[in-house]
């Protein structure tokens, strides 16, 4: 076949019945690196703004170097190459002139596990915002207290804001890290597995996180666990050895998937 | 019941053994330390006084009392160096008086009302108990114009209650023994003038004279008593090492270093401030050129290379130390020091352009559209730089060198002449830089692993907030491996200081304490190389070295120490992370 | 919209084409660090290049005796060295020298410094002076290596020396037997001064073991003595090598404590001998970075004969890089072996 993705529902729709546009547009893209030389092959897929997009497969088959390749933090990968498209705000974010820094920006990230900085919680969130150029102090409180707000954090920590911020649970340490994310009001939002670190409560209260998220900015989520992908995303679209094999609305991908292959990973056979 | 078998019996004894043999290491190990403070302490032993024994045969020593220099007049005359003695009459003043000649000065300096005065310290200064209850120490020192007389200058007095029977100076060192009222013996050490001797004798003395350095006889009547004198080059006044001292000959306290003077007759000089100064000035200027080369490689292959790429450059820059320092010294001798005020003009070149011409070349390269470098792929800048580099160490260089013939005078050392300042040919700054290229493997390896340790998903946090790298690096990577940074020039530090080859070779051995870099400097390390295997065993000589062996143990045992626990503290920082 | 945000998004504006700063500072720090490690290894190669050049110009060149080609004036580098010149001699005894120092060295720091490391790890008990022990090892390394000649001085030459001339060769009295320095002071005090490297390089490997090999060993029902000898030191030879050769480089490189304990200019004759034990351990010897120093120092050099020098460094620094390879390959060894003993 040559379309290795499907696109299952006729039309890109959100909950609400409107067309998204895309805020990301991906073509033909494929990766290579030292140890991998066919990481992501020939991938074409439009993710639709202000929408949960989640990314599934199993454990190797891209979706996290897919995630990485729209922010350019693949760039640091020994070896790293690149072809094909991915058009951002008009953009090609691939093109070699691009301005990462900047770029990256617009387009925040959230990994894995938690990692904020060995510094206060405050001086976490305003880490970015000091990068771009912000420096007057009462600007800086203002927009930190925003986004910690945005993040669900705000009534935990405000009393705290300049203890280490290694003092927080897991659980809020991501958060801190999501807000520290969204303080640059960036227009897309990527989060690696941000939930597998963490317990359950936490973890629902990451997806309740994602859930007010999803108004103001474009959230691409890769994740392990389908319940979860069910749960929190408008969209889903599944990998399989470094292709994309399906896209579509989660509740049809789940029900009605079309390739056989999602629907044996759907269903547990294997993955 | 326990098995007992060969088996067990050989297991049994193995673990003997190795018992045995780990304790035995472990107590040498630790017990140099001890070993050395007990060859060294016995230079804190004071001067002692001991009683040898009398005997009856003072007649036999008639001859030896007419030598006695204060006779019946209280009479005294001295010989001084050259031509010049020293002749004094109780009551009237002093003159130097001039044996060619014939010609008389005055020495207003000395009291003229006494009750002994003897020469003392090999005829290079003269103690004088004066009646006002006052013994003052003078050194004699040659004027500074041919055939003029020479001049005393007081070095310290001391209270001294008793009256004075007779004294007699030492041959050899600055230490008076004196008979005082009513029968008291007492050796009075200049070197250490707190700390006197006495001995009470049975009767009544009548004359005292050095049979020896070390011997003293006494006369009392009939009889005559023996005394031993035993006493350490310094007097058991330890703080001779280290404060500064008025040697004889000298017109001030200083720092000197110099327990083999030329001549037989003068005394050994033991101040280590000289030699420390030394260490610590080629430590410092080592370090000035060898952490920004190994700090900012620590950077680049610590942070910016991929594990693959780091764990092949990281042999290839070991490889520095493949050079040992006794083939650096040489090639700082036999290369460098001819050539060295090239060097120099080269080096101050680089030092100014060699940032510029680096940037200039980095740019040029990114914006050329070759797209040799690019900032997201980074592991091969070295080699890439290659070209940029050599070019930028050469043009600097030259332009160094040439903008040193436009310095007044035309050249570099014309130049430093004309400022009063010559350029010895074995100087600080030829020691620092060979050092510098010395430590910077050792620098090195402990900043990368600091820098390293620092675990990379906190700089790819700052990355994603759209920092460059070097931000990332400064604000998130830096702060955290700072500690490590430190310890590691600690570490180098360390090393410098105990480095001996280069030292040995390249400092010129000079004992000076002199801030100026064109000067040489001599090291505590070189002083032991030197010095050691001509030192007799036992001597005040050899114990003052292991002295000094034990303080360069102690520097670099405390700074090595100090920089481990700085190390630990890192890591507990970044495990909480 | 707030106040703040208005102003945060024209500021962010203004950032977007202000950041070119920023990654013009990025690309020029990262070459700057770049470069100090161009700069580190050039300065490598030009010191090698300088000596190899300055041998070979020497070898092949016209200075020295007439008619010496290059195959004789190796020769005489090597093996005779008197008909170079004045101040010239033969590497060879040197070379000679330096083995026999360097295999009595080894004679006495591989026992020790393997018991003592076994000692550490397996079978004193960890308490907290262990770990000082340990701590304290560590800083010995970094001890400068003129204050192991200090002690050796004082301890062995003189001290033991002395002790020895009293008790067997007092008829010797006051010429010196042993209470002067020799082959086995010198070789004791290098043991010594290696102590501590052999001992970390050893213990980093037995640490480094997975505990199961002893775990499996006692179930098989083995003493400790012979899990120790049996399964432990077997598995950890890779590292006791690496900590000897690196004992070995140390040794060929370092001649402070020389200096003090034994190396001289030039020896009438090779520390061997026909009869027991096959060396003259109260002899003095000589050592190729001793001749080195000898050569630099007290020599009258013509300028001539640097090339001469440049072939003895070379030599030793020959020496010294492939010891270190060697070290760097054993090394690699250990961590592929542990790979494959550990498939976990």
């Amino acid at each position: 076949m040559d379309e290795h993705f499907q696109f299952v529902g006729g039309s890109e729709t959100s909950e609400t019945g409107q067309k998204n546009p895309s805020a990301i547009k991906i073509s033909h893209l494929s990766l290579g690196y030292r140890d991998n030389p066919q990481a992501l092959i020939d991938i074409s897929l439009d993710i639709p703004e202000r929408a949960v997009t989640a990314i599934i497969g199993a454990s190797g088959c891209g979706k996290s170097t897919l995630l990485r390749c729209l922010n350019r933090m693949n760039d640091l990968i020994d070896g790293v190459n690149y072809d094909g498209q991915i058009l951002f705000d008009g953009e090609d974010i691939l093109d070699s002139r691009t301005n990462v820094t900047t770029l990256r920006r617009q387009i925040g990230m959230v990994f894995q596990r938690p990692n904020p900085f060995p510094k206060s919680i405050f001086e976490n969130v305003a880490y970015g915002l000091k990068l771009s150029g912000v420096k007057s102090r009462r600007i800086l409180e203002e927009l930190v207290e925003q986004a910690l707000r945005s993040a669900a954090l705000w009534d935990e920590v405000k009393d705290r804001l300049y203890d280490s911020a290694l003092k927080l649970s897991l659980g809020q340490q991501q958060r801190l890290v999501i807000a520290r994310a969204i303080a640059l009001k960036p227009k897309v939002l990527l989060l690696d597995e941000p939930a597998s670190s963490l317990d359950p409560i936490s973890t629902l209260r990451i997806e309740e996180l994602i859930y007010e998220l999803k108004h103001s900015f474009t959230i691409i989520i890769v994740t392990h666990n389908m319940q979860q992908a069910a749960r929190v995303s408008d969209f889903t679209a599944f990998m399989n050895g470094g292709r994309l094999i399906e896209f579509g609305l989660t509740e049809n991908i789940f029900t009605f998937p079309t390739s056989r292959e999602t629907e044996d990973y759907i269903t547990g056979r294997y993955g | 019941m326990p098995v007992v078998n060969a088996r067990a019996i050989r297991s049994f004894l193995a673990g003997l053994i190795v018992r045995f043999a780990g304790f035995a290491v472990i107590f040498s190990l630790l017990g140099m330390f001890a070993q050395m403070v007990t060859v060294a302490y016995p230079i804190l032993a004071p001067s002692t006084l001991t009683p040898l024994g009398a005997d009856l045969k003072t007649s036999a020593y008639g001859g030896k009392l007419e030598e006695d220099p204060v006779d019946s007049t209280c009479n005294v005359s001295l010989s001084v160096a050259g031509d010049w003695s020293l002749e004094g009459v109780v009551g009237e003043s002093w003159f130097w008086v001039n044996s060619l000649t014939g010609f008389r000065v005055e020495n207003t300096d000395l009291p003229k009302v006494w009750s002994a005065a003897t020469a003392v310290g090999s005829n290079r200064g003269v103690a004088i108990a004066a009646s006002d209850g006052v013994i003052s120490h003078h050194h004699f020192l040659a004027s500074t114009r041919e055939g003029d007389a020479p001049w005393s200058k007081l070095v310290e007095k001391i209270e001294w209650e008793l009256p004075v029977i007779k004294a007699a100076g030492h041959p050899r060192l600055a230490v008076l023994a004196l008979l005082s009222e009513p029968s008291n013996l007492t050796i009075i050490d200049f070197r250490n003038p707190q700390v006197q001797l006495t001995y009470a004798l049975s009767d009544k003395p009548s004359g005292l004279f050095w049979e020896s350095p070390s011997l003293l006889r006494i006369i009392t009547g009939e009889r005559s008593e023996l005394f031993e004198f035993a006493t350490t080059d310094i007097g058991g006044a330890w703080s001779r090492l280290i404060k500064p001292v008025h040697y004889e000959g000298y017109t001030a306290p200083t720092f000197l270093w110099l327990p083999l003077p030329s001549s037989e007759a003068a005394e050994p000089k033991y101040s280590i401030a000289p030699l420390l100064f030394g260490t610590l000035k080629a430590a410092f200027l080592a370090l000035l050129v060898g952490a920004p080369l190994s700090l900012g490689a620590a950077i680049y292959v610590g942070f910016f290379m991929s594990p693959v790429q780091r764990g092949r450059i990281r042999p290839v820059i070991d490889m520095l130390t493949a050079f040992p320092t006794v083939v650096l010294g040489a090639i700082g001798l036999f290369w460098i020091a001819p050539v060295f005020e090239t060097v120099l003009t080269g080096l101050i070149g680089i030092a100014i352009l060699f940032p510029f011409f680096i940037i200039l070349g980095v740019f040029a390269m990114r914006s050329a559209g070759l797209r040799l470098v690019r900032l997201d792929a980074l592991d091969d800048w070295p080699l890439k730089l290659l070209p940029v580099v050599a070019t930028a160490i050469v043009l600097s260089a030259w332009a160094g060198i040439a903008a040193s013939g436009f310095l007044p005078g035309g050249s570099l050392v014309q130049y430093l002449e004309g400022q009063g300042i010559t350029l010895a040919y074995f100087n600080s700054l030829l020691v620092g830089l060979v050092l510098g290229v010395a430590i910077t493997p050792t620098i090195f390896s402990v900043a990368e692993e600091a820098i390293h340790s620092v675990p990379k998903n906190l700089a790819s946090g700052a990355l994603a907030l759209g920092s460059t790298p070097w931000q990332s690096y400064r604000d998130i990577v830096l702060p955290l491996a700072l500690p490590g940074m430190i310890a590691a020039i600690m570490i180098g530090f360390g090393r410098a200081a105990g480095e001996t080859m280069i030292l040995l070779m390249l400092s010129g051995n000079t004992s000076i304490i002199d801030v100026s870099v064109f000067e040489g400097l001599r090291s505590v390390s070189a002083s032991l190389a030197l010095e050691l295997p001509e030192a007799p065993r036992d001597s005040s000589h050899y114990y003052v070295l292991f002295v000094m062996g034990l303080l360069l143990f102690g520097i670099t045992f405390v700074v090595n120490t100090l920089a481990e626990i700085i190390k630990d503290s890192v890591k507990a920082k970044t495990q909480g992370v | 919209m707030s106040e703040a945000n208005k102003k945060f998004l024209s500021s962010t504006h203004r950032q977007l084409t202000g950041s070119r700063l920023e990654r013009l500072r990025s690309l020029a720090m990262i070459g700057l660090s770049a470069s100090m490690v161009t700069t580190i290894i050039l300065i490598s190669s030009g010191l090698f290049l300088l000596l190899v050049t300055s041998a070979l110009s020497w070898l092949i060149g016209g200075s020295g005796p007439e008619g010496a080609n290059w195959s004789t004036k190796l020769y005489s580098l090597v093996f005779t060295g008197s008909d170079l010149g004045n101040g010239i001699s033969a590497v060879f005894p040197a070379i000679f020298g330096t083995l026999a120092l360097v295999i009595l060295m080894t004679v006495f720091v591989a026992p020790l410094g393997v018991a003592t490391a076994l000692y550490l790890t397996e079978y004193a008990r960890p308490t907290w002076y262990t770990k000082l022990i340990r701590i304290s090892i560590t800083n010995l390394a970094g001890v400068p290596a003129i204050i192991y000649g200090v002690f050796g001085l004082g301890f062995f030459v003189y001290g033991l020396g002395g002790q020895v001339d009293q008790l067997f060769f007092s008829d010797q009295l006051p010429n010196p037997t042993f209470g002067t320095p020799g082959l086995l002071w010198a070789a004791l005090t290098m043991a010594l001064l290696n102590l501590p490297i052999v001992i970390v390089a050893v213990t980093e490997g037995l640490d480094a073991l997975p505990s199961d090999l002893r775990e499996a060993s006692v179930a098989l029902g083995a003493t400790q003595g012979e899990t120790v000898f049996k399964a432990v030191l077997p598995a950890a030879m890779p590292s006791v090598f690496t900590g000897l050769i690196l004992a070995t480089a140390r040794t060929a490189g370092e001649v402070a404590p020389l200096l003090l304990v034994g190396a001289v200019k030039f020896a009438p004759s090779l520390p061997f001998s026909e009869r027991l034990p096959f060396i003259e351990l109260e002899q003095k010897f000589m050592h190729v970075g001793f001749q080195l120093f000898d050569a630099v120092l007290f020599n009258r050099v013509d300028p001539g004969d640097l090339g001469w020098i440049a072939s003895v460094a070379l030599v030793l620094v020959l020496l010294i890089s492939s010891l270190n390879l060697i070290a760097i390959a054993v090394r690699a060894l250990v961590l592929g072996r542990q790979e494959v003993a550990n498939p976990f």
